[in-house]
């Protein structure tokens, strides 16, 4: 080691604690040391002292210095911080009390939260949000906390808008603390705005040198956490990402008096289909997929007939509705966008509703119910701004809920339909579907309809129509994707609507 | 370490040198503390810097052509003020307790 090399040390030393300095300390600080590592040179050069010794000097002073330096520059903090302060209007302390109380809004609840969550390991962790007292807390807290991180954004925008300052990011600003407050009114999917707008700002103020870099990283890296965290909270699971992969062959059962048995799930419920579907084509489906609600009671049994109302049994089928309506909203239908449309099979618009695709390898050009079949269909519209059509159907066999996105002054409605499919006296069966979380784990849902249909030229039709009882058809799902939060929205889409009265504006058209 | 750089600075000043940069500072005060080291970086512009803030010391850059003259970095001197050197003379006599409320604290060391 050598004097040059304990020298850069001490420069490198200093850079790197008079950094985030003003600009006039570091340089001062940084020439001072430069010329007294060339006075201790030229010392060194004139006493005949050793390069060897020189070296050992300088870094002698170098180490023991390093405590005063760091307090140094603790002091020199300080002060570049208050004359910060001292320059500060009192809108920015408003924006910044605000970002403070926030902050620990948002700790508070988030604490309660993994406290609450570590001390019930096997419980879902949304469903504590809601469980008193710690719910109340959680919410109180979070709530509070967001709202007060949305008004700093949005005071923040303000004060950029005005000039000379930036008025772009201030318009974002705005946008996203609109956003954010839009979320607290349940309005989920608005509230992807905040972490996307703060992230911008962040980095903007970061430029401006406002924030140190490092922070805006880490605010910006939080963003996309946020986005999950309000994905897996739509989802009721733990993750906001999940693969899942499901291939299976189902055989029909038996069932008299029809020739073609068409096997699928309730989530791919066809509704009218007055152009073919192409076959090995992509549909995007509603998916029926969640964690059932033990106290609501037990699914049915695989295989179990679901109870029938009637005349006799009218107002326990009623109840029995009710419940299983209830049930259907707790187990947090998701991904209710349009799949299956009224008129083509083809890939919704809303593809990018869910990510979900079910590959129905169907084999049929066309599906049709039988001549003569009564059909009584109504689908239940959403008014704008969502304008989300659901398509869950309703046989008299049992009860399936509409869910769809409900926006912020829209409302759902959860519809009796009547099944298109014959028979509809058959048909039920438990089953596990993937999720978001998982392949089939732990996920009870949806009822396996057994619908008739004509598969008019299908090779399945070939191969079963002689007997007219039995085919069988294979169902492959995929499941992949990221599931955000705005399309994981109808798991708490009310089923309550059932016994509401709907508004005037939200009567359902039917269709016959 | 405040009150030898102004017992230093002041030093060199009776010797005709009433301006001193820092190394000169650091050799005056380890040559008159018989020391064998000299004051680390640290501590020398740490309480240069604290000695300027509170008035004790005054300071200016060198004329850059000068520095660049002599083919050096810019030496930034230091003088005592009057403040300083009072300072001084009151942390020399071993100061009375009132006066210590009211004495600096760059000189509280």
């Amino acid at each position: 080691m050598n004097s040059s090399f304990a020298s850069g040390l001490v420069r490198r030393w200093v850079a790197v604690f008079t950094r985030g300095l003003p600009a006039e300390v570091r340089f001062a600080r940084s020439a001072e040391i430069d010329s007294d590592l060339w006075s201790q040179h030229e010392e060194a050069g004139s006493t005949g002292r050793s390069d060897r010794a020189l070296a050992v000097q300088i870094l002698v002073r170098l180490v023991l210095g390093t405590a005063a330096d760091l307090t140094w520059r603790l002091e020199r903090g300080r002060l570049a911080d208050r004359s910060m302060e001292r320059s500060t209007t009192m809108s920015m302390r408003i924006v910044a009390l605000l970002a403070i109380v926030g902050g620990l809004g948002l700790t508070i609840g988030v604490a309660v939260f993994a406290v609450t969550f570590l001390a019930n390991p096997d419980a879902n962790p949304w469903v504590l949000v809601n469980d008193q007292p710690y719910g109340a807390v959680i919410n109180v807290s979070g709530s509070a906390g967001l709202v007060a991180v949305c008004l700093s954004l949005g005071w923040l925008g303000l004060v950029l808008l005005n000039p000379p300052r930036e008025s772009s990011i201030g318009l974002v600003a705005i946008v996203g603390a609109v956003g954010g407050l839009l979320g607290q009114v349940r309005a989920y999917a608005a509230m992807d705005l905040l972490p996307a707008a703060s992230a911008v700002v962040v980095l903007y103020l970061a430029r401006s040198h406002v924030v140190h870099w490092s922070l805006a990283l880490i605010h910006v890296a939080s963003a996309p956490g946020l986005v999950l965290l309000l994905a897996a909270y739509s989802n009721h699971a733990l993750l906001g990402i999940g693969v899942g992969v499901q291939t299976r062959t189902q055989a029909a059962k038996n069932v008299p008096g029809t020739q073609i048995v068409n096997v699928e799930r309730a989530e791919i419920v066809i509704m009218d289909r007055s152009q073919p579907p192409k076959a090995g084509s992509f549909s995007v489906s509603t998916r029926l997929a969640a964690i059932p609600t033990t106290s609501l009671g037990p699914l049915p049994r695989r295989g179990a007939p679901w109870p029938r109302p009637n005349s006799r049994r009218k107002k326990l089928g009623w109840s029995q509705r009710t419940t299983w309506a209830l049930a259907a909203r707790d187990l947090g239908y998701v991904s209710a966008g349009t799949c299956a449309s009224r008129s083509s099979f083809a890939v919704s618009s809303w593809a990018w509703n869910c990510f979900f695709a079910i590959r129905a390898r169907i084999g049929s050009p066309t599906l049709k119910n039988p001549p003569g079949s009564p059909s009584k269909a109504a689908i239940t519209f959403v008014p704008p701004p969502s304008a989300t059509k659901v398509l869950l159907s309703l046989n008299e066999n049992g009860l399936s809920v509409v869910c769809t996105n409900r926006w912020l002054l829209s409302c759902s409605i959860t519809s009796k339909v009547e099944s298109t499919f014959r028979p509809r006296n058959l048909a039920r069966d438990v089953m596990r579907v993937p999720t978001l979380t998982g392949v089939s784990d732990g996920v009870d849902s949806s009822t396996m309809e057994f619908h008739s249909g004509v598969l008019v030229g299908s090779s399945m039709y070939l191969n079963t129509s002689a007997t007219g009882r039995l085919m069988c058809t294979e169902i492959s799902n995929f499941t992949i994707g990221i599931q955000p939060p705005w399309c994981c929205l109808p798991g708490r889409a009310s089923a309550f609507s059932v016994l509401r009265p709907l508004p005037a504006h939200c009567k359902q058209p039917t269709v016959a | 370490m405040e009150v030898s750089i102004l017992e230093a600075s002041v030093e060199l000043a009776r010797r005709a040198i009433p301006e001193a940069h820092g190394y000169l500072l650091a050799k005056e005060i380890r040559d008159g503390e018989g020391a064998r080291r000299l004051t680390a970086y640290g501590t020398l512009y740490k309480a240069l810097d604290r000695l300027e803030r509170v008035g004790y010391l005054a300071s200016r850059w060198e004329d850059p052509m000068v520095a660049a003259t002599s083919s050096r970095p810019r030496r930034r001197f230091y003088r005592t003020t009057n403040v300083g050197k009072t300072a001084l003379e009151t942390a020399r006599r071993g100061v009375p307790e009132a006066s210590a409320r009211r004495r600096p604290a760059a000189l509280q060391t």
